[in-house]
């Protein structure tokens, strides 16, 4: 039987040892989570210029070894106007194409469809395609995108 | 008395070692049921393991493990080493027949009923030595640095990565980054030849100090 002497030794050694524990897997895992530039991405690239897009046309790209694409969505010329999304479907990889008339993206492989923003409209894919950011300087389009 | 003789009584007079060979070596019989030869799979994957330390070592002499060299350090191993192809296709195929003994290994030891008390034990850290095994294996697979190298860990760890919750993190602590990079081969090529080494010959040690103390089992 333990007594209550014995337990409030358990404990008492037991604190310790477990954050002495804690305290070094954390730090261990802090030096092997990788580092600011290494989690970076390639940083602001330049993927076309103001005019090169006609309202509702996709232009496509690689972005960061994945095939990316800017959609000149409605009329204008400030950066709410476009969108910039990968364009590998989320769920087995294959490369999605824009329809301008419906204004989604379908997937050729199992007809994953998406709209512009990304969201699954329906198919098989699990989640949404992911968004990159959209910046325009000097009439030139630039899209980033953080880790 | 010969050299051999002398050297051992010079040996035993300090160490004391012919009790310790008596009750370690030659009081332990094999049992005639375990003469068959299936009972011999743990062994032989203890000796392609052997094989595989070996000609890693010898590999590890000319691997160079960044993006720009790995690829073309292999291809020196192959066309330029002395027996360097033969250590290379060594390593390749002991890899796989190391995987093949162990499933044998299981096998026998599940249909012998092996793995029952009091040997449980002994069953997990097996388990264990297989899924060291299996990461020797994905680890190794990515040091050639060529297209299925590259793509099979792409794969791989997006798989980690599918895991709700914390697979994101996962991924980018297996690969060092948000893709398959330099980081990637750097962390992979450090497990592959420091830490799992270790693990495994620490989890090897216990599998087989377990066995000296429990003996081997019984008849079916």
């Amino acid at each position: 039987m333990a007594t209550r002497r014995k337990f409030m030794q358990y404990i008492l050694a037991a604190i310790p040892v477990l954050s002495g524990g804690v305290a070094t897997l954390a730090h261990l895992w802090r030096y092997l989570w990788p580092p600011e530039s290494a989690l970076a991405g390639p940083g602001k690239e330049l993927v076309a210029e103001v005019g090169d897009l006609k309202v509702g046309e996709a232009a496509e790209f690689v972005y960061f070894n994945t095939p990316a694409a800017l959609i000149h969505l409605e009329t204008g010329d400030s950066k709410e106007n476009y969108r910039a999304l990968w364009t590998k479907c989320t769920h087995l990889g294959c490369i999605v194409k824009w329809h301008p008339d419906k204004k989604q993206f379908i997937c050729p492989c199992h007809i994953g469809i998406f709209d512009a923003e990304g969201n699954v409209i329906s198919g098989p894919p699990p989640k949404p395609l992911t968004q990159l950011n959209v910046e325009i300087d000097n009439n030139k389009i630039y899209v980033s995108y953080e880790f | 008395m010969g050299i051999l003789d002398r050297t051992y009584t010079w040996l035993d007079e300090r160490f004391e070692l012919t009790p310790i060979l008596e009750k370690q070596l030659y009081s332990k019989r094999v049992p005639k049921h375990a003469l068959n030869p299936i009972y011999c799979f743990g062994g032989i994957t203890l000796v392609t393991f052997v094989m595989q330390v070996l000609s890693g070592i010898l590999l590890a002499m000319y691997y160079k493990p960044t993006p720009e060299t790995a690829h073309s350090s292999i291809e020196f191993i192959m066309t330029e080493i002395r027996y360097g192809a033969y250590m290379r296709s060594l390593h390749f195929w002991g890899a796989n027949l190391m995987i093949v003994f162990i499933f044998l290994h299981m096998i026998r030891v599940y249909f012998t009923a092996a793995y029952k008390k009091p040997r449980e034990l002994n069953w997990v850290v097996g388990c264990l030595l297989l899924a060291v095994t299996l990461t020797f294996g994905f680890s190794g697979y990515l040091l050639p640095w060529d297209q299925i190298a590259y793509w099979a860990t792409t794969v791989g760890t997006e798989m980690a990565g599918a895991v709700p919750v914390f697979g994101h993190d996962v991924l980018i602590m297996l690969r060092g980054g948000p893709l398959v990079s330099e980081y990637t081969l750097n962390r992979f090529y450090a497990l592959h030849v420091l830490v799992l080494p270790i693990i495994l010959a620490m989890l090897l040690s216990v599998h087989f100090i377990m066995i000296r103390i429990q003996g081997i089992s019984g008849e079916l």
